[in-house]
């Protein structure tokens, strides 16, 4: 039996060619093999970038949120007229601030600070733009920032489980301290304030005190060292918790008695209207301000959000904002809806409830 | 294959590259879904790991809430008392930390229940070991130093639940597990607590000085030292002053981070070994741990005790201002003092002679009284004169000054019949009845007369503690009114200065007669001392009986003789070594009493014969410690204070030692011999758990601090909120008084400790609540030698960190400085009579003797709860009891006493004090300083809990967590709409509130690594 081998052989052999529908026949079915291998490949990779870049956006959030609920269930309150427990939304809504767009930046950031899309804060037909009262937690996210235990190794009292100052805040800031790439991502910080002074230039929680909103730890300069006090307010890259973090919101709770029926209404706090940008915890679960609403209570039930890009998401974001852009908006979207555009289909949100230990005396 | 290429090669090698391409293509997109399904399965691996994690933390919140659970059924009612297991018997070494609960209104020995996982499964048997498979280490080598044999553990508990898929639906599967332990905070030393006395600007505290004295009054927080009396570190100095202010250290581990002597951290190592000692602060529900209900405010109601202490205790009706625009108006009626106060802040202080009749009770003392009479006929011609001479002293038993101000002394039962016998005939010349010549009673005068060239600083005022002397006035005749007296005159004048009165008889007695003097009745003198300008009644004496004279020694007629006298001492120290009846020490004879018997007083040297005082016989006798040489007896050293009264608001029942109550002996309340006494129909030793003291007096209005809370007088009272969520306002506390004055209601305890602690390292720091490290100093008054007082800017300071105990804790800065073994001016020679013990006012003990003490009193706790389980209440604690009677050097038991009676006497610490001083350490004086503090149970715990994610399918563990809370008993019922924190027990009308008392707060939670265990 001669195999097709020993056909092509022999025709060689006797100086013939493929014939043109052999030819033809041939390309067609290697072109629909290379068409079918290509658009297999196309999804496997698509599929792959989808899923690698959720689950590394769910396992950000995760470690994110786990985080959270460690330091948030482990909050300190005493009810000593201090502010044990704050958030703030910034209300620059032209990323010209420092808060979040750190310095050494290429360009203003265009991250718009409200549009639709986000996690709203509260159901409000305040959809604009423009205004801080919209629906999204600002142009970076809550500054969130209270007392809590650390979890140290306690080799040394300076690594020893005691309370210290955390705060969460977003910046959007090189990755690098000298940046070659000016790229800018967005950063999640967790700062954890030294428990107590190493040296006399060195403060830390016990020396700056329990009062969140004490100048010591929002001084107007930044002159912040890592684990200093200052920290709080001027977060360094030694406190990058996560990246790719476009949003951060808290929503604080309290139980009021409900009058009506005796029982126990859980009741937002913060944000406690539409307008509602910042809380100081300064007065026990429960107990009215001199405004008589609840907007200075220690929170006992904390809500948590975070939006996060996905890997590709964070690419083109930042190509998006990269001078010159990398990317630029199609004809009809404005940057602002362009960037959402982009974060809305490379982003994924994530929450938890905690629900907070500590009652005060 | 041959060694040259066939011609036909590159047509085979070309045979099958499609496949081959398509091969490979399809082996990368292999690869490619191989790869991303292990990436895929490491992340939900990885997920699943933080899932179960999760489940594990669940878990050990569910184990916080199981031990909560229990804490609140078992501990939350009043009637409740706590103590480790440490002490008992066969524990077992991992469970010896287990914290016990126990009724504090029956006697059983077994605890209610010990507090730790399977108490909620039926109880733990705390002697059987826990099998290491069913065992997890709650407090271990990296909290306390412990080893695994020695660690806290806490047994597994399983959590089942039905339905497990490839389980039998019958049956149930393990899908997690945990563990509890509750360790016992108030047993700890609480060693981070800040001073903040110099927040207290309010009246009567708007001065350093007056701040500075709330320091001596009550403990402010223990302190940390090694047995040699090295502080490990002090929160009051300089570095750390700052460090624990405003309650900062709040958490164990933050005492690390305080500063040592050397401004170095404390650091971890030493914090783990005394894990079991030591806290940052405790704070304690004011409640009475034996029938149950919040205290009551005896700051808000005095007269909750009486009426006579409520008149004590306002001792602003009694005191004199002390401003110098105040003292200038006084003058010249009473005596303006001098040197005049500087300030308002003054370290003296006088207060004005009250005689206890709808006022306090402020009185001298009669401490020596003299009189004697003769009888003189010079000639035939003349008559028989008889001559009458006395002589008292009155002490200032006081550790302040007193306004003076004019007495009288009324003497009844002079001898109605006395014979003057013609020892030459042999019979009697005449007979008079002292009585109708002197008048019955004879009234003296004790006049307050200042010397010319006043001001004379040691005759301005009644100094504390010291003797004034009177004698009778020269040359005048008796009179039916008040007989003229001499101040400031120790010695008698002669015969014929005296009290002359003529009288008839056998005229043929001529000077060279000889006579005696006959007695045929006893003599029993009554003296009533009276407050001039108002007849009140400040005390009577009854002097011993004196014995009948047959006849004196005959003498000449002509001459001065005064044959008979009586004469009576108050009895003091140097007399009890002879008569067993011990100073200061002995039911009823308290000087102070309105009504002083014979038993109270001596007739020394001579014993009850008259003839022995016929010899005018002076004052002054240096081995006494009640008397005074006038001509050079100014001196400080001279002074005896014994009792103090108050003149800031009582901060601690222990300083109602000082108040006086008729018929006991002197320091009752506080003390185990007035424990079982009753005073307004409460026996004394339950106060201490039925009462407190705010501070908050009719004439102090706190301040408020900017968080709105009020910054009371004692600044470990921790003001709690409303429950509607208001900071109380002291209208609010003032209106308690409707409901018994419960302004408990409102407040913590901060500094709690438990009693029933065992820990000899734990009762030391304790001891030590009142100390005066630098910066701080106990400033006293640099008396002039010379006076006896001093301006008030002549100041002295004490910087010391040992333990301090003051008898006079209002007040010692008036009487500190005092010279050792010289009661008198002059002297070279020591005296027995130490009256710089007495000065002293404050007892400090050494770091050896705070231990040998706080050890003492660990065993005599470790014995009784060994015997028959934790003291039920501070009475219990305070009063004598069999159990701790010590035994003599033949083995006999001797009298019951109290723990730290019987610690105290153990410890030797009086030893070496020869006189009931304030160098003689009481249990009242360690109450001074501790009653506020000390408590019969803990309020404040610590919960550590365990929790595992299992695996349902394979047994094994996935995941473990670790949680530690700190959880506070506080005031208000557990459903506190059903019922007010003040109601009592037996009137609760919630069954919640009966099953589980008054609720537990978690006032600070935190997660734990292995690091942490």
């Amino acid at each position: 039996m001669k195999t097709a081998g020993s056909r092509d052989c022999e025709r060689v052999r006797r100086g013939r060619g493929f014939t043109l529908l052999e030819v033809l026949v041939a390309v067609g079915v290697t072109a629909l093999l290379a068409g079918f291998m290509v658009a297999i490949l196309t999804n496997v990779t698509g599929f792959w970038s989808r899923t690698s870049g959720r689950l590394s956006a769910e396992a950000q959030a995760r470690y994110i949120l786990d985080q959270l609920t460690l330091d948030l269930q482990a909050a300190w309150y005493r009810d000593d007229g201090n502010t044990w427990w704050a958030a703030t939304i910034p209300v620059n809504v032209t990323n010209a601030g420092t808060l979040w767009n750190n310095t050494g930046t290429t360009t203003t950031g265009i991250k718009p600070a409200n549009a639709a899309g986000s996690l709203q804060l509260i159901a409000t037909g305040n959809w604009g733009e423009s205004g801080p009262t919209g629906p999204r937690f600002g142009v970076a996210g809550t500054w969130l920032r209270f007392f809590t235990t650390k979890r140290g190794s306690n080799a040394t009292t300076d690594t020893s489980s005691t309370p210290v100052a955390v705060a969460y805040q977003i910046v959007r800031r090189a990755t690098t301290a000298t940046p070659t790439n000016l790229d800018r991502r967005y950063l999640l910080h967790r700062t954890e304030v030294r428990p107590a002074a190493n040296s006399p230039a060195r403060s830390g929680t016990l020396q700056a005190g329990f009062n969140i909103a004490a100048g010591v730890y929002q001084p107007a300069a930044n002159t912040a060292q890592p684990r200093d006090p200052a920290e709080i307010r001027y977060p360094t890259l030694n406190s990058v918790l996560a990246e790719n973090v476009i949003d951060f919101g808290v929503r604080g709770y309290v139980y009021v008695s409900d009058a009506t029926t005796g029982g126990r209404q859980l009741t937002r706090i913060f944000p406690f209207a539409n307008n509602d940008l910042a809380h100081t915890a300064n007065l026990p679960a429960g107990v009215t301000n001199a405004a008589g609403n609840y907007t200075n209570c220690f929170p006992e039930v904390v809500d948590v959000m975070v939006r996060v890009l996905t890997d590709e998401g964070a690419r083109l974001i930042a190509g998006y904002e990269a001078n010159p852009q990398r990317l630029t908006a199609p004809v009809g979207r404005t940057p602002q809806q362009y960037w959402w555009d982009l974060a809305m289909a490379n982003s994924q949100v994530f929450t938890r409830r905690i629900i907070l230990n500590t009652q005060p005396l | 294959m041959g060694p040259f290429p066939s011609p036909f090669q590159p047509f085979r090698d070309q045979r099958g590259f499609a496949l081959l391409l398509t091969l490979t293509l399809l082996a990368f997109v292999v690869l490619l879904l191989v790869a991303l399904a292990t990436y895929t399965r490491v992340e939900t691996a990885v997920a699943g790991n933080m899932q179960r994690q999760a489940q594990a933390r669940e878990n050990a919140l569910l184990a916080l809430d199981v031990a909560l659970d229990q804490l609140q059924q078992q501990a939350g009612p009043d009637q409740r008392v706590t103590a480790t297991a440490e002490s008992r018997s066969g524990v077992n070494p991992q469970k010896r930390h287990y914290t016990g609960v126990w009724n504090g209104d029956d006697a059983e020995r077994s605890p209610r229940a010990w507090l730790a996982s399977g108490a909620e499964a039926g109880g733990v048997d705390l002697e059987a070991a826990i099998p290491a498979a069913r065992a997890v280490t709650l407090v271990g080598t990296r909290t306390d130093g412990s080893t695994a044999a020695n660690a806290t553990v806490a047994e597994l508990q399983d959590i089942r639940v039905p339905g497990v898929p490839g389980v039998s639906p019958a049956g149930s599967t393990v899908i997690g597990r945990y563990a509890w332990w509750v360790g016992d905070q108030g047993v700890k030393a609480p060693v981070a607590v800040g001073d903040s006395t110099e927040s207290i600007t309010f009246a009567p505290y708007d001065s350093g000085e007056l701040r500075s004295r709330l320091r001596q009054q009550i403990a402010l927080g223990a302190g940390a030292a090694d047995p040699g009396g090295n502080p490990f570190f002090e929160p009051r100095d300089l570095n750390n002053r700052d460090l624990v202010a405003n309650g900062k250290i709040a958490a164990f581990n933050q005492i690390s981070l305080l500063r040592n002597g050397a401004n170095a951290a404390v650091g971890l190592v030493p914090l783990q070994s005394r894990f079991h000692i030591w806290s940052a602060n405790n704070f304690g529900v004011l409640a009475n741990p034996k029938l149950g209900g919040l205290r009551q405010d005896l700051s808000l109601m005095p007269d909750l005790l009486g009426k006579e202490f409520a008149a004590w205790a306002n001792y602003e009706s009694y005191m004199e201002e002390p401003t110098p625009e105040a003292a200038a108006a006084a003058d010249p009626t009473p005596p303006a003092p001098f040197p005049n106060y500087s300030s308002a802040d003054a370290l003296r202080r006088r207060y004005r002679i009250s005689t206890g009749n709808d006022e306090a009770r402020v009185v001298p003392v009669l401490s020596f009284f003299y009189l004697t009479f003769g009888v003189r006929k010079p000639t035939a011609a003349s008559p028989y004169t008889v001559s009458l001479r006395w002589a008292a002293a009155l002490w200032n038993p006081y550790s302040s000054a007193l306004v003076p101000e004019a007495l009288r002394l009324e003497i009844s039962g002079l001898p109605n019949q006395v014979d003057i016998v013609n020892a030459d005939a042999g019979s009697t010349a005449a007979s008079f009845s002292l009585r109708e010549r002197y008048g019955e009673p004879l009234r003296v005068a004790l006049p307050w007369t200042l010397p010319s060239g006043s001001p004379v600083s040691d005759k301005q005022s009644w100094l504390p503690g010291r003797v004034y002397n009177w004698t009778s006035e020269a040359g005048a005749a008796p009179v039916t009114g008040e007989n003229a007296g001499r101040f400031d005159s120790a010695d008698l004048s002669s015969f014929a200065n005296g009290l002359l009165d003529s009288i008839p008889g056998d005229v043929s007695v001529n000077g060279s007669t000889r006579l005696a003097l006959t007695l045929p009745d006893s003599t029993t003198l009554t003296l009533r001392l009276v407050r001039a300008r108002d007849d009140a009644t400040i005390a009577t004496y009854t002097s011993p009986t004196y014995l009948p004279v047959t006849t004196t020694t005959p003498s000449l007629a002509s001459n001065d003789t005064s044959p008979l006298g009586f004469l009576f001492r108050l009895g003091e120290g140097i007399d009890s070594i002879a008569t067993g009846s011990e100073w200061l020490t002995t039911d009823g004879l308290d000087p102070r009493n309105v009504n002083i018997t014979a038993d109270a007083l001596r007739a020394v040297p001579g014993g009850p014969d008259p003839t022995a005082y016929g010899v005018p016989i002076r004052i002054y006798e240096p081995d006494r410690l009640l008397n005074r040489d006038k001509t050079t007896g100014t001196s400080y050293d001279e002074d005896v204070p014994v009792f103090e009264l108050p003149r800031t608001p009582l901060l601690s029942l222990g300083i109602l030692q000082h108040f006086p109550i008729e018929g006991l002996r002197p320091f009752a309340i506080g003390n185990p011999w007035g424990s079982t006494a009753e005073l307004n129909s409460i026996r004394m030793g339950e106060f201490f758990d039925r009462f407190f003291f705010s501070g908050l007096t009719t004439a102090v209005t706190p301040s408020v601090t900017v968080a709105g809370d009020l910054r009371m007088p004692n600044p470990l009272l921790q003001p709690l909120r409303k429950l509607d969520g208001a900071k109380p306002d002291v209208a609010d506390l003032r209106d308690t008084i409707g409901s018994g004055a419960r302004s408990s209601r409102y407040f913590l305890q901060g500094g709690a400790f438990n009693i029933n602690a065992t820990s000899t390292a734990a009762w030391a720091p304790v001891l030590r609540g009142i100390r005066f490290p630098a910066p701080q100093s106990f400033t006293y008054l640099d008396v002039s030698e010379a006076t006896g007082t001093a301006e008030d800017t002549a100041t002295a300071s004490v910087q010391s960190g040992e333990a301090h105990f003051f008898r006079f804790s209002q007040s010692a800065q008036e009487t500190y400085k005092a010279n050792p073994g010289l009661a008198e001016t002059g002297s070279a020679v020591s005296s027995p009579a130490n009256t710089h013990l007495f000065r002293r006012g404050v007892r400090a003990l050494s770091a050896e003797q705070v231990s040998a003490l706080a050890m003492r009193i660990g065993e005599l706790v470790t014995l009784k709860l060994r015997t028959d389980g934790p003291f039920r209440s501070l009475e219990e604690f305070i009063s004598p009891q069999s159990l701790f009677a010590g035994v003599d050097s033949s083995g006999i038991p001797g009298s019951p006493r109290s723990v730290l009676e019987a610690a105290i006497a153990d410890s030797e610490l009086n030893a070496s004090i020869a006189e009931f001083s304030s160098q003689w350490l009481t249990q009242g004086d360690i109450l001074t300083a501790l009653a506020p503090v000390l408590f019969a149970r803990s309020d404040t715990f610590l919960i550590r809990s365990y929790g595992e994610a299992v695996n349902p399918a394979t047994g094994a563990t996935e995941g473990r967590a670790w949680c530690e809370a700190t959880v506070q008993r506080v005031p208000e019922y557990f459903d506190a709409s059903a019922d007010d924190a003040v109601v009592l027990p037996d009137a609760l009308t919630s069954e919640l509130n009966l099953r589980y008392g008054r609720r537990f707060k978690v006032i600070s939670f935190r997660w734990l690594t292995r690091s942490d265990i």
